[in-house]
């Protein structure tokens, strides 16, 4: 019902005038597959047709794992048409060839569980293309820093789209209940407006600050976060916590500019971005985690910043995945601060989420 | 806000550029790029096509270590090399910041699982001030993306993240305050927009299925497997009740089908009074479509009042189409009363490439399930399926069409500068100088009433009425003045010129709409109908140096018989002329001599017939002109379309 004020007079916005569309062609759900007992496969199937797909993967070990993926068509494809890269903890690449599935990671410890996020090109008369990202907890507790990934790989197939997803244990273990797949599509035609991703917080520094916090959030399993800031005065990492909790709960595994990996165990926090910076320098950093309140939380995370301002200066690169050793809540809360001096006014937290 | 598509581009043909040439700002984005490799090619990055050494990178190539390059004119960082690539990219779009990129990419290495592909991380930055709302993926290697290679950035804060419908139940003559522009508008009448009765775009399941491993929804679309297998496959939802007329639109997408899929698989859509247990051979009521593979593929209505569905290919009438895999068609069946239209559309727009719009006819009642089901004929079992998906499904009850039409809103006209205003709506006499009247300060006055010789008054014009030129000998002249119309033709003029025509036929003579001079020999200004090609011109002359002719190549400017609103601006100080036809832009051009006269016109401003009397008579309608002595605005000119096409006049 349109509100008049004094007869004729209407009051109102440009976008209640003329009216909007929504928002169309974000991420959408497209399949999930969640283990109701324990198993060496989670299929998820009769995918449409999508030139991508975010693919999330939560494997929980029962014993040592050794989880993959495989792709089809109609069926799964188990011949030897896989081919990859990776890393493990930042080392020098390993790859396969001619191989019958797609290695994530290879869970070393018995009884963690690992997270991964994965994108999919999915052009039927091509070869799919991977790429993405796991954390594994590694062992449990913060004395134990995780594991990182970085996983390339393809699918040689070049007569169909995928339709089918599966994520399979190849060790003598099985993937427990809970292990879930979820996956998201995204095609430029889409026209749906049911994005997966739920915003759940936006937060704007309008004053300089010791940390920029998300507030309360509403809990989510699957977490995507994304931050950027300057520092008002030099100073140092760029760091991220859950819940309040400045405990020795924490661990993490970084690298800056590609190097190697160096760890931290029972910390009070995790490192996204590792630097000395000048005051005034942009630092941005992205990540997802998962969020089982019953689980580690694991992080897998990404960041850059100016290092220097101007175009004559590269900016440096952060890879981390890092744990809160916490098995009883869901994150609640996110605060990212640098561990002296404040954040400048302006600094963004977006916070998005899903179950 | 939400994640949403702020850009994408899909190369139709192969191609060095794979740009978002036009996309919304947001803060933090998402890119995707899935690049196609024809020969040898790279991953070049610009921003707003910014070509200054802007860039720096850092990039680690297989897990070595960082090399960095910086004070670059793009941000390159994958070789030369024919694998196709895959890229997700997180961006940070700070106005007044450095934009900041995470890289994430994986090249193909050679074909073949044989070949272990390549990956690459990289950050990078563009020292840029604003944010940025194009993106440039371009190669500069020896070969070219290819056909189908897609970029696609996402945005973190599009919104609104729900339809917001624009008011519909306005009264006339209202004031809307628009607090977030400061602007005001003035409502004269409305169109309520059509919103759907029910949509669907299956991220959950309504559906009752009879054989859900054929027809069903399933990961967020409606799944169907078009089999000849003797059994029922229908699902349908319940829409309790329909109207006697009402639209249903839905997208459809092909995901399999090859020379091998059995010759005529194929299904229904569309409104049934009986729900999935009642198969194609269960009577029925029933109005939709039948989508049909075979050697060549159709759609065709389909309808049963009481009786059994036709065969998938034997509907009131048919159109040819294809269905490839991974074609996407957008179908809309419209029902009005007994008549039904079904029609297929390649634009989700549903206006844009039809394949052909058919006609059925049909007593059917009771509709109250929408309704997918296979052609369930008892011949040998298919075993090589037609299959695909619907999606996006809404359904319109009570409607025959779903137009939106929101609101119409006026803005108000800034009258200033405006020199000479004609409704040419008058029942007799002068055509009178309405500038003055409607609030202007700057009209030039009764000097500029337009005496008619001729013309016919009281012809039905866009807005009130119109007056009608013979094409012969009628025409109308702004008094004896050779002055008053200077500003049009002198040094730094400025001028713009509106006016609704109704062209009678394409003549074979100039058609003049109005002038001060004729060509090289005078002063002054000209608007002129071109009878070779439909065009027009829009010149000065100087009496000497010879004429500024513009707008030759243009074709289609003007309609006949059909009412046309024409606008020409002309701007001196940026050396331009534009061309507006209905209010959107037609043309942008360089004037190719503009050498102004301090001088007066040759003669006073005549409509209709060329100034000198002589010749080039106009043959048809005017209505609603008016002058400026300044540039509108394609805003401006947008509102005047706006509102006299809703029958306001300009005042």
């Amino acid at each position: 019902m349109t509100i008049y004020q004094d007869s004729k007079r209407i009051v109102g916005t440009n976008t209640q005038r003329v009216g909007a569309d929504a928002v169309t062609g974000g991420w959408k759900e497209v399949g999930r597959t969640t283990l109701g007992s324990a198993g060496d496969t989670i299929d998820v199937s009769s995918l449409p047709d999508k030139r991508y797909y975010m693919v999330l993967t939560t494997n929980i070990a029962s014993g040592t794992i050794d989880a993959r993926f495989r792709l089809g068509n109609g069926s799964v494809d188990t011949g030897s048409n896989y081919a990859r890269r990776g890393s493990e903890n930042g080392a020098a690449d390993g790859t396969g060839t001619g191989n019958d599935s797609l290695l994530i990671p290879y869970a070393e410890n018995g009884n963690t569980h690992f997270f991964g996020v994965h994108y999919f090109a999915n052009k039927s008369n091509k070869e799919k293309l991977l790429v993405g990202n796991t954390v594994d907890e590694y062992a449990s507790g913060s004395g134990n820093q995780p594991a990182r990934f970085d996983n390339a790989g393809k699918w040689s197939n070049t007569s169909d789209v995928i339709d089918v997803i599966r994520n399979y244990n190849a060790q003598s273990g099985s993937f427990d209940t809970g292990s879930e797949c979820v996956v998201l599509g995204y095609d430029p035609d889409d026209t749906h407006t049911t994005n997966f991703w739920e915003p759940l917080a936006d937060v704007t520094l309008d004053s300089d600050a010791s940390e920029i916090s998300s507030g309360t959030i509403t809990a989510k399993k699957y977490l995507w976060v994304q931050v950027y800031f300057q520092n008002a005065s030099n100073s140092d990492d760029v760091l991220v916590r859950f819940n309040n909790d400045s405990g020795s709960n924490y661990a993490h595994r970084h690298a800056i500019n590609y190097g190697s990996d160096t760890t931290q165990t029972s910390g009070s926090s995790i490192k996204l971005i590792d630097r000395n910076a000048a005051a005034d320098i942009g630092r941005f950093a992205n990540f997802f985690a998962i969020n089982h309140s019953a689980k580690e939380k694991l992080l897998i995370a990404h960041g850059t910043e100016e290092e220097t301002s101007g175009a004559n200066n590269h900016p440096t690169s952060n890879e981390c995945v890092g744990k809160w050793d916490n098995e009883s809540s869901q994150i609640t809360e996110i605060d990212c601060f640098t561990n002296s001096g404040n954040i400048r006014s302006g600094a963004r937290l977006i916070v998005w989420g899903s179950n | 806000m939400v994640w949403g598509k702020a850009g994408s581009t899909t190369l139709s043909s192969s191609g060095d550029d794979l740009d978002i040439t036009s996309m919304t700002a947001n803060d933090f984005n998402q890119f995707i790029v899935h690049s196609i490799t024809s020969g040898n090619m790279k991953h070049n990055f610009r921003f707003d096509d910014n070509s200054g050494s802007v860039y720096a990178r850092g990039r680690s190539y297989n897990g070595a270590g960082k090399s960095n390059d910086s004070s670059q004119a793009q941000i390159e960082y994958h070789g030369d090399t024919a694998e196709d690539r895959f890229e997700v990219i997180y961006g940070v779009n700070l106005t007044g910041e450095e934009k900041l990129q995470i890289h994430h990419c994986i090249t193909q290495g050679g074909s073949g699982s044989g070949t272990a592909p390549n990956r690459s991380l990289a950050v990078s930055k563009a020292v840029i001030t604003n944010q940025y709302t194009r993106v440039d993926c371009f190669n500069d290697g020896a070969g070219s993306f290819d056909t189908g290679s897609n970029i696609t950035v996402l945005g973190s804060d599009m919104t609104p993240d729900a339809g917001v419908t624009a008011i519909d139940n306005v009264q006339d003559n209202s004031l809307f305050i628009e607090k977030d522009t400061a602007k005001r508008y003035w409502s004269s009448g409305y169109l309520p927009a059509n919103t759907a009765t029910h949509s669907d775009d299956f991220s959950s399941d309504g559906w009752t299925d009879n054989d859900s491993t054929n027809m069903g929804v399933s990961g967020g679309t409606f799944n169907w497997n078009a089999k000849r297998d003797g059994t029922n496959d229908a699902s349908t939802y319940d829409l309790t009740s329909t109207s006697a007329n009402w639209v249903l639109r839905f997208k459809l997408k092909v995901t399999n089908v090859s020379s091998s899929t059995q010759a005529g698989n194929g299904f229904y859509v569309g409104l049934s009074d009986k729900n999935q247990t009642a198969g194609q051979s269960t009577s029925q009521d029933f109005i939709g479509v039948s989508i049909y593979n075979d050697n060549t593929d159709t759609y065709r209505t389909i309808d049963a009042d009481g009786s059994s569905l036709p065969r998938i290919y034997q509907g009131d009438s048919n159109q040819a189409t294809t269905y490839n895999t991974n074609s996407t068609w957008y179908y809309e069946i419209i029902k009005t009363g007994s008549s039904y239209t079904v029609e297929a559309f390649s634009g989700s727009d549903y206006s844009t490439g039809s394949e052909g719009k058919i006609t059925g006819s049909s007593n059917a009642t009771g509709l109250r399930y929408l309704k997918v089901l296979n052609d369930m004929e008892s011949i040998s079992t298919s075993t090589n399926p037609f299959q695909g998906t619907i999606d996006d499904l809404k359904f319109y009850n009570n409607v025959t069409n779903v137009d939106v039409v929101p609101a119409t809103w006026i803005t108000p006209i800034d009258l200033s500068e405006l020199k000479a205003y004609y409704t040419f709506s008058q029942a007799s006499g002068d055509i009178t100088n309405d500038a003055t009247a409607i609030g202007s300060t700057a009209s030039i006055g009764s000097g500029a009433d337009l005496q008619v010789s001729g013309a016919t008054y009281g012809a039905s014009g866009k807005v009130g009425n119109s007056l009608s030129f013979d094409g012969t000998n009628d025409y109308c002249v702004a008094g004896s003045s050779v002055s008053q119309f200077n500003f049009m033709h002198k040094p730094d003029f400025t001028v713009s010129l509106n006016v609704w025509v109704k062209l009678d036929t394409v003549s074979s003579d100039y058609d003049c709409i109005f002038n001060t001079s004729i060509q090289t020999t005078n002063i002054g200004y000209s608007v002129a109908r071109n009878h070779n090609a439909n065009t027009f011109w829009n010149y000065i002359t100087n009496g000497s140096s010879g004429q500024s002719e513009i707008g030759n190549s243009d074709s289609g400017l003007a309609d006949v018989d059909t009412w046309t609103m024409l606008t020409f601006t002309m701007d001196d100080a940026n050396n331009e002329i534009k061309f507006y036809k209905n209010g959107v832009l037609f043309t942008t051009a360089t004037p190719t001599e503009r050498t102004q006269s301090t001088s007066n016109a040759s003669y006073a401003g005549r409509w209709g017939q060329q100034a000198n009397g002589s010749t080039m008579e106009f043959g048809g309608e005017m209505n609603e002109a008016s002058i400026w002595n300044r540039v509108l605005t394609a805003s401006e000119i947008a509102d005047i379309y706006t509102r006299n096409s809703i029958g306001v006049a300009l005042g």
